[in-house]
């Protein structure tokens, strides 16, 4: 039989929306046969295991297919107190004003990709500036473009990101760097400006070394911020809000929002069950997995109104970016260039048609299965004469 | 110049020091890209008496040579993955990279 979850099958990610619905409805909760979990997909649950870590465990990985070499040694993949050790470290470089100096620094970038042209494989553009973000974020003291681009080929090709085209140059090039900058004590190179190597090198009183803290944002990271730009230029011309936007710029930050609950790049997220307690007609027993669908949270009608409309005016980007502990720690950094991103394409490109149709749309296969990503979405000038 | 230390530290004598195996070739383009032009100064090895520590000196120009030489493929074998650390952890070592700058 077919399993019902299935986050790495293009047909599945094309049709996840009336899938989750039937899940919804269900008596019980799903059991995935492939995956080996129960799905989770109503809002209220999904709210009460992310406000309960001590209940849904993330020390046992928070990946739908995990490593367990991740255990305990990522901000994503940890609990308290690590994970909060893990935290302090870098806050300070998702602060606002570092924000400010990134998202500054990448908008020269930005327009120059899209200069010039009447015709935009968003996918690239997406992908190249999300690199360019967290490369900004990281702020190693190396060559800016040369992280870059390996951030983008680790994005595309690297076997911790994808489950397909594998070649392991840029991942291997990548690790050794950061693999360097996260071992190495003694005179340091001097950090660059504010970001995670400032911080892991100022900030990090007991020298606690986590190679993660700089790969995570690579490729999670990346990942979610390409699939949320990707979404919100899909989605803005596929439910008709362009032109509303186009004409009134201060819906941005709404259309921003709505599209971060109506198509959340980051789906869904494991936990481990800790204690023996009763969820969506199920008795979920110590050890068991489950995954917790943010995508099917943020649509659930008990909690939304017609939530598979895309209203400018609902404002809120639902459960898009976790609850509680594991509450993304980039949220405020996703939604400042994802509003800066979409200003600078409608005064820049201007209006718009999306040239893939939905039934053209290729996912990329991520190998955690958590994050959509699309490979081919391009767009054309409206207007112009190609 | 730069000294980059990699010190590793075994529990007993009979625990082999971890040594990245190269491929010939690749040994021969590390001594055309980075010896001959003066961007890897000099190698030296040193064995701590009670021989439970093995430290690898890394004369490196600069701090840039030295990361320019981790991602260039030419010199090194490309894995799938950190195999090293992990083949380090199996062997019950300890590993530090301490940088040191010098003054010419």
């Amino acid at each position: 039989m077919t399993d019902l979850f299935n986050p790495h099958s293009n047909a599945w990610l094309q049709n996840k929306f009336e899938i989750y619905k039937d899940l919804r409805s269900r008596k019980q909760a799903y059991w995935s046969e492939k995956y080996q979990v129960y799905v989770i997909t109503r809002y209220e649950d999904v709210i009460f295991a992310l406000s309960n870590p001590d209940i849904f465990s993330s020390a046992m990985g928070n990946l739908i297919v995990e490593d367990p070499a991740r255990f305990g040694k990522t901000l994503g993949a940890s609990d308290n107190p690590i994970h909060n050790t893990y935290k302090n470290i870098v806050r300070n470089a998702y602060s606002k004003d570092n924000i400010s100096r990134i998202l500054e620094t990448v908008e020269t970038k930005f327009l120059s990709m899209i200069s010039g042209n009447n015709v935009l494989n968003m996918s690239d553009v997406a992908d190249h500036t999300s690199a360019w973000i967290v490369a900004e974020i990281l702020n190693l003291p190396f060559d800016k473009s040369t992280i870059q681009s390996l951030i983008v080929g680790t994005q595309k090709y690297g076997r911790s990101c994808v489950n397909v085209d594998i070649n392991d140059l840029y991942e291997w090039k990548l690790k050794n760097l950061l693999k360097f900058f996260s071992m190495a004590e003694g005179d340091l190179p001097a950090s660059p400006g504010p970001g995670i190597y400032h911080e892991y090198i100022h900030n990090n009183p007991d020298r606690t070394q986590a190679m993660s803290l700089f790969l995570g944002p690579c490729i999670s990271g990346a990942s979610s911020m390409t699939g949320g730009l990707e979404f919100l230029t899909l989605d803005l011309y596929r439910e008709n809000l362009l032109n509303r936007v186009f004409q009134n710029q201060n819906l941005i930050p709404q259309a921003v929002n709505e599209s971060l609950r109506f198509n959340a790049s980051t789906g869904r997220f494991r936990r481990t069950v800790t204690k023996e307690i009763k969820m969506h007609g199920i008795t979920l027993k110590p050890g068991d997995a489950v995954v917790l669908s943010l995508e099917s949270a943020n649509r659930d009608p008990d909690k939304f109104e017609d939530p598979d409309r895309f209203i400018l005016e609902r404002d809120t980007t639902g459960v898009a970016f976790g609850h509680g502990v594991h509450a993304c720690i980039a949220l405020a950094i996703s939604k400042a260039v994802m509003n800066s991103y979409l200003k600078l394409l409608l005064d820049n490109f201007g209006l718009y048609k999306v040239l893939t149709e939905n039934k053209d749309l290729k996912y990329v296969m991520t190998c955690s299965g958590n994050d959509d990503m699309i490979s081919n979405l391009v767009i054309e000038k409206v207007g112009a004469d190609v | 110049m730069i000294k980059i230390s990699r010190i590793q530290t075994r529990p007993n004598v009979s625990v082999p020091f971890f040594r990245a195996e190269q491929p010939k070739e690749k040994s021969m383009n590390l001594k055309e890209k980075y010896i001959k032009p003066g961007a890897l100064v000099k190698i030296e090895n040193l064995m701590s008496t009670d021989e439970l520590q093995f430290e690898s000196i890394f004369y490196w120009r600069s701090i840039e040579d030295y990361c320019n030489y981790l991602i260039d493929e030419d010199c090194h074998e490309v894995k799938a993955d950190t195999s090293d650390l992990e083949k380090i952890k199996e062997l019950n070592l300890t590993i530090k990279l301490i940088v040191k700058v010098i003054n010419d």
